[in-house]
């Protein structure tokens, strides 16, 4: 090879290698959230069962969706498209937006906070009359949120909040509710009234800190029921789930039932258990992606979690606002609450 | 793909001069043509692009771009490449913000800590610059090569920093709080997303990046022999010109124009975010690519990158306005940089014959 064509050759070796870097890079999100789970949009568990999810109860406080007095204009900017839960979310905003008849964008940050700002930006200079956000992150939100409210146009924030500015309302799921709900049916259906108890936290993330919470105070209802251990998972992952989980074994050997905080945490756990060997102690969850779905429906050592209605937050967001715009009010946050998924949840083929 | 052209000689030169002449600043004449196209169909279908307000949102959305792409500009005309300009964003928005931040600093200086932490920020750009530089131009590894694990290194050195997540308001409770918050949120979020006069001010500074560029690479020695060294680095050694130095200085410059970026990106996000900006290399890249500056090195101008990151700026608004998923943005973005580079192949063969 001469010279000039080694450069070349450099030169288009460089751009191939720099789209090809494109594709691996994904910048995280901060996301109250852990994982992406969902119902509706996950397909069936596994070939032979179909997951049949009881209705979604109705938000505590209900937003009589009344009509919209004009078609309102609602921009939404989304952290992304790349997860079930959000696409479920948009499908609740759309169809809702439908059955109300106002107009609504939906954009995706993409997980990009500087995306988002600007998309922000632009809904502020077309003059929507309100704009929901599903932030990138709570914290470096705060600047879009300010050019909103300098501009007059109600935020609403759905699944995650703003550290900062005026939100109207803030929709999301009932974390504590779910993870009472984990607890009451591990203490009562599981547990029957009795025995040792682990958490695998994430002490640093509010929506984890309300599972938890919530988690506890079931089973704070049943006095012959312990928690032992409470050890944090560092990052809420699978990776890192699966050797604490271990040491929590090790140092309790008398556990009967461990709660993941998440779908990846749970799921460690439970490879932690094959591991060791261990056919007796149970694990539940939270969120119930397709692949703990799949561990429940089958009858595995994963024996419950909580589930979110990302249909119900988009659908209950459009709500929200459609009874502002209105010149009604609507409470600060209204939790949406979660549902159970368990073997029974699912009806065999 | 590129043609295959023999190294130039200096009546091949002068035989292609007469289109770089016709051509725009080096854009490629249809490049530009679409630029102008493209302007023309959002005014003519979309009401909201002919807002004031639109404008200058546009105007301030594309200003990072087009910082980091001067730099970039530089760079790729010596046949380099700098792939760290996206983690500079990371890590020097951390710095900024873990000095803007820092209570013994904001006890000390007051708001005065806003001037401490844009020059830690430009400080921080300068050396990821030198180091860049040093690894190029002295140490002679690859550019690909050298700015690849800068780009790893800085991005683990940001979250290392912030231990992965963003350094933003500070807490209730925790020293000089509403100080440090009020100077956050309140005054130093100006440099990012401020006015002066219509003008944003962010935008300003890329105006005047995109001056001072365009009059260094055009009409001084240092520019001439950028030139020279990316067209043929051997004549360019042999005829006694320092191409070690002026690598080093061209990797710097553009350390220090992504740090000017970052500071504005950080002080936008309200937080020095440790994922700040990574894809921004490609954005940049893209830009420049678009504006006609070749990748082999030795051809190029600053307003032609300037209207490359605009062109990839309207085109995102423009199918945003139109409610075109990101999805598909994507994908346009794709055909688009191809087109442009298609486009530019056939104007030069036909400028041969």
């Amino acid at each position: 090879m001469t010279r000039s064509s080694v450069r070349r050759f450099q030169a288009i070796a460089w751009l191939v290698f720099a789209l090809g870097l494109a594709g691996c890079r994904n910048p995280a999100a901060v996301s109250s959230r852990t994982s992406g789970a969902t119902n509706e949009a996950s397909p069936a568990a596994s070939a032979h069962y179909t997951l049949n999810l009881p209705e979604p109860p109705e938000p505590a406080v209900a937003i009589p969706s009344g009509p919209a007095k004009r078609p309102y204009r609602i921009a939404v900017s989304l952290l992304t498209r790349d997860d079930d839960f959000y696409i479920t979310l948009e499908k609740g905003l759309r169809e809702e937006a439908a059955k109300e008849g106002v107009q609504l964008t939906v954009e995706s940050g993409d997980k990009d906070l500087n995306k988002q700002i600007n998309q922000v930006q632009n809904f502020v200079a077309q003059k929507y009359d309100a704009i929901i956000l599903c932030p990138v992150d709570s914290q470096g939100v705060i600047s879009a949120v300010a050019l909103a409210n300098n501009a007059h146009i109600p935020v609403f924030t759905a699944d995650i909040t703003s550290n900062g500015g005026k939100i109207v309302s803030y929709i999301a799921s009932d974390n504590v509710q779910g993870g009472r709900l984990v607890g009451e049916y591990a203490a009562k259906n599981l547990l029957h009234g009795k025995g040792e108890v682990a958490i695998l936290d994430l002490s640093t993330v509010t929506s984890v800190q309300d599972r938890v919470r919530g988690f506890k105070q079931a089973i704070a209802q049943y006095p012959g029921i312990k928690i032992v251990a409470d050890q944090d998972v560092p990052g809420a992952k699978r990776e890192n789930a699966l050797p604490v989980a271990t040491d929590v074994l090790t140092a309790h050997p008398h556990i009967n039932l461990i709660f993941g905080i998440n779908d990846p945490v749970a799921l460690g756990a439970l490879s932690a258990l094959q591991q060791l060997n261990n056919k007796t102690v149970m694990v539940v969850g939270f969120d119930a992606g397709p692949e703990a779905q799949n561990y429940i429906a089958s009858g595995s050592q994963l024996k419950a979690e909580a589930i979110q209605y990302p249909h119900l937050i988009g659908k209950t967001a459009i709500d929200a606002v459609v009874k502002v715009l209105n010149g009604g009010t609507v409470p600060p946050k209204i939790a949406i609450p979660t549902g159970l998924v368990t073997q029974a949840s699912f009806i065999k083929k | 793909m590129q043609p295959i052209s023999v190294p130039k000689s200096r009546e091949e030169q002068t035989s292609s001069s007469l289109t770089w002449k016709l051509a725009f600043f080096g854009v490629n004449p249809g490049v530009m043509l679409g630029f102008v196209l493209l302007v023309v169909a959002l005014w003519a279908t979309t009401p909201s692009f002919r807002q004031v307000s639109t404008l200058q949102n546009l105007l301030q959305q594309v200003s990072l771009n087009v910082i980091i792409s001067v730099g970039m500009t530089f760079v790729i005309i010596t046949a380099g490449i700098d792939l760290s300009v996206g983690s500079v964003q990371g890590l020097v928005g951390t710095v900024t913000a873990l000095v803007l931040m820092a209570p013994p600093l904001v006890a000390r200086f007051g708001s005065g800590v806003m001037v401490l932490a844009v020059l830690a920020g430009t400080v921080a750009g300068i050396l990821i610059g030198l180091l860049n530089g040093l690894l190029v131009a002295y140490l002679n590894i690859q550019p690909f090569i050298a700015t690849l694990a800068t780009m790893w290194i800085l991005r683990g050195l940001a979250e290392v920093l912030t231990n992965g997540s963003p350094v933003g308001t500070a807490m209730p409770g925790t020293p000089l709080a509403s100080l440090r918050n009020n100077i956050l949120e309140h005054q130093f979020t100006m440099l990012g997303m401020g006015y002066v006069g219509p003008l944003p001010l962010s935008a300003l500074v890329a105006l005047i990046t995109v001056v001072i560029g365009h009059i260094i690479l055009s009409k001084t020695r240092f520019g001439r022999q950028v030139y020279a060294l990316g067209g043929n680095p051997e004549a360019t050694r042999l005829s006694g010109i320092n191409v070690k130095r002026i690598l080093l200085i061209v990797y710097l410059l553009s350390g220090l124009l992504s740090g000017i970026a970052a500071i504005l990106l950080m002080s936008k996000l309200v937080s020095g975010q440790p994922t700040a900006g990574s894809g921004f290399e490609l954005y940049s890249i893209a830009a420049v690519v678009l504006g006609g500056t070749s990748l082999f090195g030795g051809q190029g101008s600053v307003i032609g990158s300037v209207i490359g990151a605009l062109i990839i700026g309207i085109i995102g608004m423009g199918l945003d306005l139109h409610g075109v998923s990101s999805f598909w943005q994507q994908v346009v973005m794709g055909v688009l940089i191809l087109l442009a580079v298609l486009l530019d192949q056939v104007t030069r063969k036909t400028s041969y014959r």
